[in-house]
């Protein structure tokens, strides 16, 4: 299994800050992506992400390749730092920072369906934190079954019946949106 | 937001995925950039402060001299597998053995034995 990482990751671990600098520029967008899913919040989703880098620069040096792809082991840090922000807030809580915090709405205001957007996103928000992973990762971050199940430390069959409960959780909850 | 119902036949997976695609990107604004970069230049720096960091330069120096462009990891298994070959070797081999050439020459003398060579008695 070759890493398409693995040189980066060395060279970073050396204090090289090209190398560093194209690691997030390959990896930034889907790591914020999935904590912005998990989180439900643009500013949480960005200190679990930073967090997640930081731990990165900090081990980049000791990093052994072949264990695990560098792509795979980022996203456990980043569900780690998620899950670990999850478990900090009381829930009720977490609803209210993903109204406050987030500047993203703005953005989102712009686009048509807003509003449905905001529907899903708490929808999503309202699952199991395993089964919000598993579908932010098979269906927002479209990895395979078999990655993603790496990625969760979970059996291929133990994914699919979360993303199954997930699926079916979430098309309950949003049975009154239009299927276009 | 719509009144319909999603159609009951649809499978899952191809509704969530129509799903997902009707939520907004998630975008990385440059100062967010910006500040993960500015975490790696935190952490180089403190990982070369102080002696252990003097000590990781010099390491990576001498590395980057003798066996350039190889991961720090390398060199180190290098170094521990022939320290381990070594102390195995130390410990289970035989020391006559480790030091012999395999080529030894035994010479065995009988004292009690007639000399086998002549002086010249019959001159």
């Amino acid at each position: 299994m070759i890493d398409p990482d693995a040189d980066l990751v060395a060279r970073a671990g050396q204090g090289d800050r090209a190398a560093a600098q194209a690691l997030m520029t390959r990896h930034l967008p889907k790591m914020l992506t999935v904590a912005r899913r998990m989180l439900g919040s643009q500013a949480e989703a960005e200190d679990a992400v930073q967090d997640a880098f930081l731990k990165l620069w900090t081990h980049a040096a000791r990093w052994q390749p072949g264990r695990a792809l560098f792509e795979t082991w980022l996203y456990r840090v980043v569900l780690n730092k998620c899950y670990d922000r999850l478990r900090r807030k009381v829930p009720g809580k977490l609803d209210e920072a993903a109204e406050v915090a987030d500047p993203a709405p703005a953005a989102d205001d712009l686009l048509q369906g807003s509003a449905v957007a905001r529907e899903i996103e708490a929808a999503l928000r309202d699952l199991p934190e395993r089964q919000r992973a598993a579908v932010v990762l098979c269906h927002y971050q479209e990895c395979g079954n078999i990655e993603a199940a790496e990625i969760l430390g979970i059996s291929v069959e133990a994914l699919e019946s979360l993303l199954s409960r997930g699926r079916r959780a979430l098309r309950t909850r949003l049975r009154h949106l239009k299927d276009d | 937001m719509g009144t319909g119902h999603i159609p009951q036949e649809t499978d899952d997976a191809a509704w969530l995925r129509r799903l997902a695609a009707r939520q907004p990107r998630v975008a990385v604004t440059r100062e967010f950039s910006a500040r993960i970069l500015a975490s790696f230049d935190e952490a180089s720096a403190r990982r070369n402060a102080g002696i252990a960091g003097a000590f990781r330069r010099l390491e990576r120096r001498f590395r980057e001299t003798a066996w350039p462009g190889i991961p720090s990891w390398k060199p180190m298994v290098a170094l521990a597998t022939s320290l381990a070959f070594g102390i195995v070797a130390g410990a289970y081999l035989p020391l006559e053995e480790m030091m012999g050439d395999g080529g030894e020459q035994t010479a065995s003398v009988a004292f009690d034995a007639p000399p086998a060579f002549e002086l010249g008695e019959s001159s």
